[in-house]
């Protein structure tokens, strides 16, 4: 029956082998959506991944066709999946009741070998989410057409379904009595087929998970010793063909229509029974597949057909098609024992099946064997009968949109760069000045301690009854006061901030408190250094083991690649992410980019207690390490930003501390001296060399030197805008520089140095350590706020949070009309009233919980707050989902906030936002039939003349038309006040006469 | 499956004297979050007929580790000979880095190791009792034998 002119069949060498060489069966091949690789799972627990061009290529016969040998599963591979599309992702289920899904990992792209085997991977594929459900083996997979869902089923009866970018378990679908034994997804997407032991083909209804229809009647007497019973949805959604069927004692090939779900007895179009009988003789039929492309015939028949292969017990592969009567194809014996698996390329030309025998045969079919392949359009118009909605393809209408996923990709690839670059190495150097600080030490080797891992603390406990103490660099160079309080109470009030407590391993170091040595590599003094030393901590613990944390190479995956950094891997993954929206939030406006980065270590604020100590002081008021890691760049801002500090220098020391810190009940991290600090300007940059006393200031533009000054404190912060430059120093000295160098004003002495510094226009902002905040507007030589406490905004977190998350302050920015803004570790943030001379919360982290949906604005339209919210509600793990506006009747908790908000954007000057807050708080008023309160807001944005000027510009930008725009919400949707919109249209339509509105 | 994946070890200082501590540089992977540490041993056989002679020769606990690419370096001293049976001192044996999490061991890494000495006279002729001191040790360190077991993570 096999026609040799239009098939070839390759028999690659592709195979699992023991240690002594035998073949080991291979119960599963996928190819890769894109068609290069293939994989394939076997009894030896292996998964390999092989080059399928290559095999096919006969020129490159020389090549490896093995890209990746991966071996993590304990039991056999009994199912590999590729994820649809783009083939991101490979699913491999086993009887070790365990599914993995892995990654390529690009990170380290060289080849590495197999650690204790003699096997090369040239690609790496590593497992990036390891799902336990199942408590038995796992038969099957299939990803929906669409990646939305993972489905697996196994031997204990169960099929789970996944989400396919989260991979958190959706649902459970228990109706099965048997094995399952082969899954398959509705190509139109209603569907999930599922086959079983228990003799039954079940179609679940993917909208609520039940169970459509139950099929029996071709498997009354099926046998249930098969190993598997994949089943096929055809390409065009129509059919679904069955394994394992029988009619009477003979096996067929069953057919199932859709919506109906009859049996169609036999292949596709074929009214005998017999013609099926024939080809699959006495044997089973195990497994089908569809050909994923449809087929035009050659010849003049109309109908499109679809293309299935069979394989079977009786060792032999047909292939049929819905348009002939007979096989198209039948091969002879090509395997030693059953079919196991069968694979469609991409293309539709060739076929992969794997064998019980351990073997792989390929079937290449010429062009032209099946017709002409109908067009992606022509298959999906087929499917839309069925209610298949394309998606996915929506077209890009404009080139603002274009822009934006460009940048977005960038975006993904730096932070990836980065990652790879900066993450692992983030040198956290957090030395308390007063107690603790890194023991005699090279120079060059400040520890590294993994970014992610706040445990530092339980380091230092341990440290601080060492008997190093004494050395301590902190206190000898710096000569600061110390402490007069003893550390160890100290310590262990402090600890809890950083830390320890969240920590679960933490506890055993901080029992421990034996000695403790941080070194690059335990005891490589006076050793030859052969490879690049490991940076790892070691500590002594009670019973004399040691414990050593490891030096962190890198995390599982890039934290740029959307869907696997969310909720499931909280911990660790997820501060990336955060980051980035943190820095956002300080970043009001695009012109203002040229700023100064946050990236600056800081040192732990003094812990000591000021003298008659009370014990509610703000001693926990410090920066953390992980708030320290979100002062990193985001690499989001390290794409567009033009401004960067460079902070890879050495640190010198912690800053020195003035006596009045001690005395000061609010106090905040500093940032360590530097030996050298750079900011990279647009076409120059800018470094200071911190020496002893001096500093001296260089700043070259074009490669050239422009100019260059010495202060005489080491300079801490530096920050720069179009118009000056502001130099922060260890003595509590501000220098301000002109563009061109000249000192504006004598160096301003401020009673603290700084802790936060930032310009906007001709504002500039300082928080000094001891939390208070000067604001001034240097064009006009005038101060704006002078010494303003920030212990009201500590004071009200402090008390609203648990003790162990004590509220510190994560940055301060200023508006670009002068207001300070500040954000807190719990995701407050909070502006400063300059007229009210008071503290102002804009964003309260309550109203960005999960009962409070944002809108749907994209998130590059949003405004100052808009971000502030936003990145709260990241944090938080809160998605973007619903409007206010589908959630009517929130309550007052809602417009309440709208309110907040509102008020929040006019002090803030941001009109734009304004609009948009307006826009819903008019909607919830009008669901609400607020009748008072938006009489009130049409009266305020008609005036009376208050100096609105918000309203002017809200007018301005609507082009006047904002009746139209309120009535339209107002009237349209609760004609309860429709008077209300009545007046206000009467009212604008006086003032749009030209009496000036402009007061 | 393992949560824990060793993805390169490299012996350092290798070959060395044989009173000269042993050096691992242990790469691993982790793919979720641990509870606890991890236990690593240094295994050294003394005898090839009887556990015996096994010395442990260090063993530590590392942690917090987070998900990701891991290092560290082990450092263990090297063996007592005097708790070497003289006629095994010599010749080949095999050291063993196991590792365990919660007192289970889920993987255990053996290499190949050949005492001798280098000195020709020595070698031809060696003395009854073995001369620490001149005696010299060389890891198969590109021969790994790596035996995983599945635990209760």
């Amino acid at each position: 029956m096999s026609s040799p002119d239009k098939m070839q069949i390759v028999k690659p060498g592709w195979a699992h082998t023991d240690e002594k060489g035998a073949k080991q069966s291979i119960y599963s091949i996928h190819v890769h959506p894109l068609g290069k690789r293939v994989a394939t799972g076997s009894l030896d627990t292996k998964i390999k991944v092989w080059d399928a061009e290559v095999v096919l290529d006969e020129t490159r016969s020389n090549e490896e066709t093995l890209l990746c040998t991966m071996s993590t599963h304990n039991g056999a591979v009994l199912c590999v999946r590729w994820s649809n599309i783009d083939g991101r992702y490979l699913a491999s289920g086993s009887d070790d009741q365990i599914i993995l899904i892995w990654e390529l990992d690009n990170v380290s792209r060289d080849t590495t070998s197999v650690f204790g085997s003699n096997e090369k991977n040239i690609e790496n594929w590593k497992v990036v989410r390891r799902l336990t459900a199942h408590s038995s083996d796992v038969a099957g997979l299939s990803w929906s057409d669409d990646n939305r869902y993972l489905a697996s089923c196994g031997f204990d009866s169960n099929i789970f379904i996944w989400d396919g970018r989260t991979f958190d378990r959706l649902t459970t679908l228990t109706a099965h009595n048997g094995f399952v034994k082969g899954l398959s997804w509705d190509p139109v997407g209603q569907y999930l087929a599922s086959e079983s032991d228990d003799r039954t083909v079940k179609i679940w209804r993917t909208s609520d998970w039940q169970v459509e229809t139950n099929i029996q009647d071709p498997f009354v007497t099926s046998p249930t010793s098969t190993f598997f019973q994949r089943l096929s949805w055809s390409p065009d959604g129509s059919h679904i063909a069955c394994a394992n069927c029988q009619e009477g004692p003979v096996a067929v090939a069953a057919i199932l229509r859709r919506t109906e779900w009859t049996t169609v007895v036999s292949l596709v179009g074929h009214q005998s029974p017999v013609e099926v009988v024939i080809f699959t003789s006495q044997n089973l039929i195990l497994f089908k597949a569809f050909n994923p492309k449809l087929f035009k015939p050659s010849d003049e028949s109309s109908t499109t057909g679809t293309i299935c292969a069979v394989g079977s017990q009786d060792h032999c592969i047909s292939i049929w098609s819905t348009n002939y009567a007979r096989p198209l194809f039948a091969t002879e014996q090509i395997f030693e024992r059953s079919v196991l698996d069968l694979c469609w390329s991409p293309d539709g030309h060739t076929l992969f099946a794997a064998s019980y025998d351990g073997s792989v045969c390929i079937l290449r079919f010429f062009e032209g064997s099946f017709g002409t392949p109908v067009a992606q359009e022509e298959k999906e118009r087929i499917l839309e009968q069925y209610g298949y909605k394309r998606k996915d393809a929506i077209i890009i209408e404009n080139t603002a949109q274009y822009t934006f996923e460009e940048q977005r990709n960038i975006e993904k690839k730096s932070n990836r760069i980065s990652e790879i670059i900066e993450g692992p190495q983030t040198t956290s150097s957090f030395d308390s000045p007063t107690i603790i600080s890194e023991p005699h030490q090279p120079p060059s080797t400040v520890p590294s301690v993994p970014p992610q891992l706040p445990s530092q603390s339980s380091i230092q406990l341990g440290q601080q009854q060492s008997p190093n103490k004494t050395n301590n660099p902190a206190i000898t160079n710096a000569g600061s006061p110390t402490s007069p309080i003893s550390n160890n109470t100290v310590m262990s009030e402090t600890s809890p901030g950083t830390g320890t407590v969240s920590q679960p391993s933490g506890g055993v170091a901080v029992l421990a408190g034996g000695s403790t040595l941080e070194s690059t590599s335990a005891t490589a003094t006076g050793v030859k250094n052969l490879s690049t030393p490991v940076q790892q901590t070691v500590t002594i613990m009670k019973d004399g083991k040691r414990r050593i944390q490891p030096q962190f190479l890198r995390g599982l995956s890039p934290p740029a690649s959307q869907p696997m950094t969310t909720s499931s891997f909280p911990p660790i993954t997820a501060p990336s992410s955060n980051l980035q929206a943190s820095t956002n939030v300080f970043q009001p406006s695009q012109q203002h980019q040229e700023r100064q980065q946050s990236s600056v270590e800081m040192s732990q604020p003094s812990s000591s207690l000021p003298p008659g100590g009370i014990p509610a002081l703000f001693v926990g008021n410090k920066r953390h390490v992980a708030d320290t890691e979100s002062a990193q760049p985001s690499s989001k801002r390290m794409a567009s930003a033009k401004g960067r500090l460079d902070t890879d220098s050495r640190t010198l020391r912690a800053a020195n501390e003035l006596p009045v810190v001690a005395m000061s009940q609010v106090r905040l991290g500093v940032p360590v001296v530097k030996e050298e600090l750079k900011l990279e300007l647009v076409n120059g940059i800018i470094e200071c060399r911190n020496k002893d006393k001096v500093s001296k200031i260089t700043c070259r533009r074009k490669g050239a030197v422009e100019w260059i000054d010495q202060v005489n404190s080491p300079i801490l912060l530096i920050d720069h805008n179009d118009t000056y430059t502001t130099f922060s120093c260890e003595d509590g000295s501000v220098y301000i520089h002109s563009s061109g160098g000249r000192r504006i004003f004598p160096p301003i002495m401020l009673e603290a140095p700084a802790s936060f510094m930032d310009s906007n226009d001709k504002y500039l902002l300082i928080l000094t350590q001891i939390g208070l905040i000067y604001a001034w507007n240097i064009a006009t030589q005038t101060s704006i706020l002078s010494g303003v406490s920030l212990a009201p905004v500590l004071q009200v977190a402090t008390l609203s949070s648990n003790e162990f998350t004590k509220t510190t302050i994560k940055a301060a920015s200023i508006t670009r009309n002068g207001v300070p803004l500040v954000l807190t570790s719990n995701d407050d943030t909070w502006l400063y009233h300059i007229t009210m001379k008071s503290w102002m919360r804009v964003v309260n982290s309550s109203y960005t919980g999960p009962d409070f949906p944002p809108p749907t604005i994209p998130k590059w339209k949003l405004g100052l707050i808009g971000r502030a919210e936003e990145q709260s509600r990241t944090r938080r793990g809160v998605s973007q989902g619903q409007i206010y506006l589908e959630n009517p009747g929130v309550g007052p908790r809602v417009l309440g906030h709208l309110e907040t908000v509102l008020s929040a954007a006019k002090i803030i000057d941001s009109p734009s936002e304004f609009r948009q807050y307006l826009f819903l708080y008019v909607q919830q008023l009008t669901d609400a039939q607020q009748e008072v309160k938006l009489r009130e807001v049409c009266k305020e944005l008609l005036g009376p003349p208050g100096g609105q000027r918000l309203v002017e510009k809200l007018r301005e930008s609507l082009n006047g038309k904002y009746t139209k725009w309120l009535g339209a919400y107002l009237a349209g949707s609760n004609r309860a006040l429709q008077r209300i919109v009545e007046e206000f249209d009467e009212a604008l339509k006086r003032f749009s006469q030209p009496v000036p509105m402009e007061m | 499956m393992s949560l824990v994946n060793i993805t390169d070890i490299k012996v350092l200082d290798n070959p060395s004297l044989f009173g000269a501590d042993f050096r691992f540089e242990i790469t691993f992977e982790l793919i979720q979050p641990l509870q606890e540490d991890l236990e690593w041993k240094v295994i050294y056989v003394g005898s090839p007929e009887s556990p015996e002679y096994d010395q442990v020769l260090d063993s530590i606990m590392v942690g917090p580790i987070p998900p990701g690419t891991n290092k560290f370096l082990f450092q263990v001293p090297a063996p007592d000979p005097s708790k070497i049976l003289p006629e095994n001192v010599l010749d080949v044996t095999v050291v063993i880095i196991t590792c365990s999490y919660r007192d289970q061991e889920f993987v255990r890494v053996g290499y190949y190791v050949n005492n001798e000495y280098l000195d020709e006279e020595l070698k031809e002729n060696p003395p009854e009792r073995p001369i620490i001191d001149k005696l010299y040790r060389n890891i198969l360190a590109d021969k790994p034998r790596v035996t995983r077991k599945p635990i209760k993570w």
